[in-house]
């Protein structure tokens, strides 16, 4: 045996060796339950509405919101002159729990920040959501160098001090053609062992929705594809317990338009049920959805429209199995009224600690607009339900 | 570690470059001194500021990360070309553009969502994974393809010490611009070949 051929095969043992011992097993990892949240009582059915964007850029879209630790409301959205142009960012501000009064609009993450952080050219930005970990606050949000959204990809600051100022911005790497086209939109969950479940979705080649499982420093883990082809994307997760987690997807499918797709997962996060179309319809639109008393009773926001997008409206759900009801529209286009094409989309709904719930969403893509409404207003609106959907 | 290091990932990008250089341009017609030049002149291109940010910026914002293997095989590729130092055989060099090609067969079309099986996702702390690239090393090592077994040993070396942003071991080994690469070699065969000595 030469001394090269005998110098490689130490290099080879010692390589792999290292390797080797340096495995770890993926914990499966386990939802933190929703917390039972409580309304105040006796209160007076409150519903209130604002524009919160202010009027830095001419476009703004897809609003995101937190519950900080004290209680204030932080919301981010991504403006600029139009989606996708060269001047896009990300914009923030905070609503006081206690005098009720919003702070003024920060631009908190511009594309020449992601560009030196992230040692790439980005072109625009997009796409923002946020979760309260601890005492940081992780900001995940999308980026664009190349083409459209599709060559979109997922990057991560992290603020400790309730989003005044923000860390170095990371890039999570989460495909291997590039690290291109995949995209965020609705909120992430938290497993017992600190490692982050974050609902993504591709929009390349296929548009599918997958959860991409984080460690504490926001590396990924893992992942987890929900769907597959050009059918579903945007899911928005809701954990039904430790184990099992509920998905509701935006239907982008060109044989089966018109319904909002459903998926649940059967035993592990890798194994989820074929797409399922519920009776509600979705005009290839995001929607957004929480948890009120137990885990199966739903509130979504939702457009209400199998292909337009010209109103924002709430149905309500009971209980696993139970039939969905419409119970509130708080926008609607008027009939025969020249609108702008698909005027109302994006929402994100906040339920907080005491129960109430604050919506937003984009308005006609000149706003972001907030409501708020109690649930005492809530239980108005139930007890007024319009029809089965 | 090279994505922590902004001065390895932008040499990581000079060499991306320098291989897609030495396959697209006749630069086997220069002399040594004229190669010299023009690879100097590329490194200092892309390491340089373009308008507001260096090169590489704009490189690695198209490209993404290269792989282990890519920048082991882009070295040896550079030293092969135009300094006649014959690193990987002939044979050995078509039997690493097999393995590519069948890897991003295999990977891209599932890892994009062609069906709902993910292959991207075994590259996360499989030890299958690294199993099979033991068995394929000891292989190369049996048949003497040395600097093959080097290569794989050095992504996975890479991926336990985790040198790139990514943890999945697919990132360590194969890339898009490196299966472009890989691509271009076949239907340039003559890159293949070493150059005769200046």
């Amino acid at each position: 045996m030469t001394a090269i051929r005998l110098g490689v095969l130490l290099v080879i043992a010692a390589g792999f060796t290292l390797a080797l011992s340096s495995l770890h097993a993926i914990q499966e990892p386990a939802f933190v339950s929703p917390e039972n949240r409580t309304s105040r009582p006796n209160s007076e059915p409150v519903l209130e509405e604002a524009f919160i964007s202010g009027d830095l850029t001419r476009e703004v879209h897809s609003a995101t919101a937190i519950e900080l630790n004290n209680g204030d409301i932080r919301v981010f959205w991504y403006g600029g002159k139009r989606e996708g142009s060269k001047d896009t960012s990300i914009y923030s501000r905070v609503l006081n729990k206690d005098s009720n009064s919003w702070s003024a609009v920060d631009e908190i993450m511009t594309r020449r920040t992601v560009t030196l952080d992230t040692h790439r050219y980005i072109r625009k930005l997009g796409n923002p959501v946020a979760l309260v970990n601890g005492d940081k606050i992780w900001l995940f949000f999308v980026s664009v160098s190349v083409g459209g959204w599709a060559g979109s990809s997922i990057n991560l600051s992290v603020s400790d001090d309730n989003g005044t100022t923000w860390g170095p911005v990371k890039r999570l790497i989460s495909s291997p053609f590039m690290n291109i086209s995949t995209l965020v939109k609705n909120a992430p969950l938290l497993t017992d062992n600190g490692d982050v479940i974050l609902p993504a979705y591709h929009e390349f080649l296929g548009k599918f929705s997958e959860l991409l499982q984080l460690d504490s420093a926001g590396n990924v883990l893992n992942k987890n594809r929900i769907s597959h082809g050009r059918e579903a994307i945007q899911p928005t997760l809701l954990p039904v317990d430790s184990t099992h987690a509920i998905a509701f997807m935006r239907n982008t499918s060109a044989r089966q338009p018109g319904k909002l797709w459903f998926s649940r997962n059967q035993d592990k996060l890798d194994n989820w049920t074929p797409l399922e179309a519920l009776t509600l319809p979705n005009p290839d639109a995001a929607v957004a959805a929480v948890q009120l008393n137990t885990a199966d009773e739903l509130l979504l926001v939702f457009n209400n429209h199998p292909s337009e997008r010209d109103d924002i409206s709430m149905a309500y759900r009971p209980g696993n199995g139970a039939t969905w009801q419409l119970i509130h529209q708080f926008e609607k286009t008027i009939s025969g009224a020249v609108e702008e094409h698909n005027p109302y989309s994006y929402p994100y709904l906040l339920q907080t600690h005491d129960g109430n719930f604050h919506l937003f969403y984009t308005w006609k893509r000149k706003h972001i607009k907030h409501v708020y409404f109690n649930r005492a207003a809530l239980l108005d609106m139930l007890s007024s339900a319009g029809p089965e959907l | 570690m090279i994505s922590a290091s902004p001065l390895l990932t932008g040499l990581a990008m000079a060499l991306l470059c320098l291989a897609f250089a030495t396959i697209l341009l006749p630069l086997n017609r220069l002399p040594l001194v004229g190669r010299m030049l023009v690879i100097v002149s590329i490194t200092l291109l892309v390491m340089l500021p373009v308008s507001d940010y260096p090169g590489w910026y704009y490189v690695r914002s198209v490209f993404g990360d290269s792989s282990v293997t890519a920048l082991v095989f882009y070295i040896a590729l550079i030293l092969q070309q135009h300094f006649s130092w014959q690193l990987y055989q002939e044979n050995e060099l078509v039997l690493l553009r097999r393995l590519v090609l069948t890897t991003a067969l295999l990977l891209y079309p599932f890892a994009l969502g062609v069906t709902h099986y993910d292959s991207y996702s075994q590259g996360y702390a499989n030890p299958w994974l690294l199993g099979g690239l033991l068995m394929l090393t000891l292989f190369c090592w049996l048949v003497k393809y040395y600097l093959l077994a080097i290569t794989i040993t050095a992504a996975v070396t890479a991926y336990s010490l985790q040198l790139l942003e990514s943890l999945n071991l697919w990132d360590y080994l194969i890339d898009p611009a490196f299966l472009l690469i890989m691509i271009l070699t076949w239907l340039r065969p003559s890159v293949q070949k070493i150059q005769p000595r200046q």
